[in-house]
């Protein structure tokens, strides 16, 4: 539970239409004040610290479903509604959004979709990027404007949805998303294999990567990872398997074969505790490197970070919480080496002063951002200094 | 064009990558769509990203247009030099720079062709998977630029799901690297805004794509149908059914009889109204009953045969039946048009008989054949070329066959792009400013406009009819007035 505002604002509003919502934007740039746009505010402890805002603009009223085609795969929701209550609308019908952000009975699928925001399931489904197929927004100037559209395949245009999933409100502020979705798997399972060091966990997501298994998402959880969530205190790793039923079945004989300490995980509930983040720590990092990378990230990490690491495999990403500065520097610079990036997800305000939380080392493509960004929000007063 | 520039191109890739020879630049006049033909002042051959830095400041330095081609394979005038100008022919920088299985990729330079990255990972269990009908001959840079996607889009989305990284060349001659081989990126997702841009952003000098594991299993079959309606309803019921088919592709009658009549005859039933290909890939486990299910939605909506592929050669010809319709139509009938609108996939069954009804009244032919499972048409226009009453009536029909596309929720276009072609047409889906963010946006790519001009943009009535440039005033992120041109 979200239960304070993690950023300083001056005032809050709740627009209720596109109208109201434009007009507000538009007298926030004639007086050069700044917004802030959020759902349930589940994210709004990420990126930059920045000293104050003069709005919080939560788009909770936009919560409604607008379009649903069970028959074409498709939906159309306003930008406020919780994911959560979207799946279980689509579950109905047996499809779904297939992503598993964190907080996700909280977060809205603005707030999902603008944070790009995604769990292990990116391994096996892609980004949520990749299943937004339109958008409504409405940018810094008042301009209010659509990308995509509503059928699953269209290249016409530039496909703006891409630039917008994942930029964090600092272009326009959502109003609502068109989704192109898939049937809920037959049947899904997860399996767990105990390890005795990161290296042999990685041997073993290597052995799956290139055999015809198709599992649908890896994590693995360090010892102290796999004691906190009730497990024994052992490199564990989860594996998620999602197919027809005899699909599921065939993995799991194929994996019981391979794995060291093989074992059906203790129902789904592990599953999601595994999603959600761990907020007993103050400081979260997130570290990406090409999957070949991993091992030598980890062994870096092991050295330096808190002794709770989760890491998706597929993926190259890994979740740690850090003592001190000097230590993100070190990893940061490690990461970066590799060809990654790492990221300061979560701390509190005071360490965030003195760290770029998102350790951009790109400056030509940091320069295109902040152009985009002086594009479509001239005044910048969208999130200014959330991002850069 | 003047002598003192290309000696000055011929300075940067060498004498012999330099053609300026009029007769030359024929071959470079129009790309897969012919009907739109315009041949460039000069072509140079760049073989580095430094060369083709030096081109664009050159070309921008004397404001000339300029664009890159791969294998001209395009079907919307993508690769058109619509002012003249320049074009730059990729052919040599062809080369695969490096296969990273453990990373799953690979790193190509653009003008490598689709199917030899797939040819040269398959050894390893790996393969590329967007697969345009076009890709013995179409390039990634291509790819890239136009998104492509092919028949087996429905299960594993278009090119910009497969590229990680990007290296390119933007206006200015900046050299840019966009992503990489990590999968996470920090900020705007440049990477996913570059794919589809149709070459109006900068030029593509070296991508990383992602590979996917070889499926385990494949199965693929025909199913013949006396109507298209049961044809297509069978479509919904399968996508109805929870099942996500690796492809699920639709030939009218006659598509199959130019099939039938061609070399690539594929033993279609020359008696059906309609054929549908289904294919169905991935785990072993579990595909027999999921084929027995479809087979039965076949039979369900009458299907007059079903014929499953015993080989891997006999799944090859089904499909060689497939991707080479657009080469045997051209038994038909000397000029093609080729239409590329979507439509929300259970409107199929109601669509297609006005689809047809649309291009009898203008009395064009049509063939079709197309994803039908994410519904992406293709309805192939006939006619002669030489008749210019009979391309006018092709054209009143497409843009009929477009709105009635628009009008149930589509869109103009599925995977061919915008390009030259269907500039006109955008208005019919977004509005002015929808067009205005996304020229924005352009601008922050192509300042000057020079990259691939009179892309994408309708042809401007904003400003006099005259299509010129003009100007608009931003201001940055340091608070510097900053000009850009809009086209």
């Amino acid at each position: 539970m979200v239960q304070t505002i993690p950023i300083r604002v001056k005032e809050v509003r709740e627009p209720r239409s596109v109208q109201e919502l434009q007009d507000l934007v538009r007298a926030a740039c004639a007086d050069r004040r700044t917004l802030v746009p959020t759902g349930q505010g589940t994210k709004l402890h990420w990126g930059n610290a920045v000293p104050e805002f003069d709005l919080l603009v939560k788009m909770t009223a936009f919560d409604a479903v607008v379009e649903y085609h069970p028959a074409d795969l498709t939906v159309t929701v306003q930008a406020g509604a919780r994911f959560s209550e979207v799946q279980e609308l689509l579950k109905e019908n047996g499809q779904w959004i297939p992503a598993d952000p964190p907080y996700s009975h909280q977060a809205t699928v603005g707030g999902v979709v603008a944070c790009n925001s995604d769990g292990p399931l990116r391994f096996g489904y892609g980004p949520v990027r990749d299943s937004v197929i339109g958008m409504r927004l409405v940018h810094g100037d008042g301009t209010v404007s659509k990308a995509g559209g509503k059928v699953v395949k269209n290249v016409a245009g530039y496909d703006l949805c891409k630039l917008y999933a994942g930029s964090f409100g600092t272009l326009g502020i959502l109003t609502e998303i068109s989704f192109k979705l898939r049937p809920l798997p037959e049947a899904t399972e997860t399996v767990l294999a105990t390890f005795g060091s990161f290296p042999e966990v990685y041997e073993a997501v290597s052995r799956i990567l290139r055999s015809p298994l198709l599992p649908v998402a890896l994590v693995h959880l360090s010892p102290e990872a796999a004691l906190s969530r009730g497990l024994q205190q052992a490199h564990t790793l989860l594996v998620r398997l999602a197919e027809t039923a005899e699909g599921v079945a065939w993995q799991r004989e194929a994996l019981r074969a391979w794995l060291p300490g093989f074992d059906l995980a203790p129902g789904d509930d592990l599953w999601e505790r595994c999603m959600e983040r761990d907020e007993r720590f103050p400081v979260t990092l997130r570290a990406s490197v090409p999957v070949k990378e991993l091992a030598a990230l980890y062994a870096e990490l092991e050295q330096i970070a808190e002794s709770e690491i989760v890491s998706h495999p597929g993926t190259g990403r890994i979740y740690a919480h850090a003592p001190a500065l000097p230590e993100v520097r070190e990893l940061r610079g490690a990461a970066q080496r590799m060809g990654g990036s790492l990221m300061v997800e979560r701390a509190p305000e005071g360490w965030k002063r003195n760290v770029d939380v998102w350790g951009f080392s790109n400056a030509a493509e940091l320069e295109l951002m902040r152009t985009l960004k002086a594009r479509l929000d001239p005044h910048h007063i969208l999130n200014p200094g959330r991002l850069f | 064009m003047d002598r003192q520039l290309i000696r000055q191109l011929k300075q940067i890739v060498g004498e012999r990558y330099v053609l300026s020879d009029p007769a030359e630049m024929y071959v470079y006049e129009c790309d897969g769509l012919t009907l739109h033909r315009k041949p460039p002042s000069l072509v140079v051959l760049p073989e580095t990203a430094q060369q083709i830095s030096e081109i664009v400041q050159l070309a921008e330095g004397r404001s000339i247009a300029y664009l890159a081609r791969g294998a001209g394979t395009g079907l919307s005038g993508g690769a058109l030099a619509v002012q003249g100008g320049l074009i730059l022919q990729m052919s040599r920088m062809n080369r695969i720079l490096e296969i990273d299985l453990d990373n799953r990729c690979v790193t190509v330079e653009p003008c490598v062709v689709n199917l030899d990255v797939s040819k040269a990972v398959l050894p390893h269990g790996f393969y590329f998977a967007p697969d345009p009908s076009s890709q013995m001959a179409s390039t990634i840079g291509g790819n890239i630029a136009e998104n492509s996607g092919g028949p087996h889009t429905l299960k594993y989305g278009t090119t910009v799901n497969h590229v990680l990284g990007l290296d390119v060349v933007l206006s200015g001659g900046r050299i840019v690297q966009l992503g990489g081989k990590s999968s996470d990126r920090l900020g705007y997702d440049l990477v996913g805004l570059f794919v589809g841009s149709e070459g109006t952003f900068g030029i593509v000098t070296k991508a990383i794509l992602r590979l996917s594991p070889i499926p385990q299993k494949v199965k693929t079959f025909l199913a013949a149908y006396s109507s298209v309606r049961e044809a297509s309803q069978t479509v919904s019921d399968i996508i109805g059914a929870g099942i996500v088919p690796a492809a699920l592709e639709m030939l009218d009658r006659l598509t199959i009889q130019a099939v039938e009549d061609s070399v690539y005859a594929a033993g279609y039933p020359r008696d059906a109204e309609a054929v549908l290909l289904v294919e169905l890939d991935g785990l072993e486990a579990g595909m027999e009953r999921l084929a027995e299910r479809i087979v039965a939605l076949c039979r369900q909506n009458a299907a007059t045969e079903i014929r499953i592929a015993r080989s891997n050669e006999e799944r090859e010809k089904l499909w060689a039946g497939r991707k080479k319709a657009f080469g045997a139509m051209g038994r038909l009938m000397p000029g093609l048009y080729v239409q590329d609108a979507v439509i929300p996939r259970s409107s199929l069954p109601e669509l297609m008989p006005k689809i047809n009804a649309i291009a009898a009244g203008h009395g064009i032919a049509v063939a079709n054949v197309f994803h039908a499972g994410d519904g992406n048409l293709h309805p192939n226009l006939l006619y002669d070329g030489q008749d210019p009453e009979q391309i006018q009536r092709v054209l009143q029909a497409v843009e009929e066959i477009m709105k009635l596309c628009v009008d149930a929720g589509g869109s103009i276009t599925g995977e061919h792009g915008v390009g030259f072609e269907k500039k006109d047409f955008m208005p019919m889906i977004f509005s002015p400013e929808d067009l205005d963010i996304m020229g924005r946006v352009k601008s922050v790519f192509n300042p000057t406009g020079l990259c691939n001009p009179q892309k994408i943009f309708p042809t401007s009535k904003s400003c006099g009819e005259s299509g010129i440039p003009y100007k608009i005033q931003y201001k940055t992120l340091d608070g510097k007035t900053e000009e850009i041109f809009r086209i």
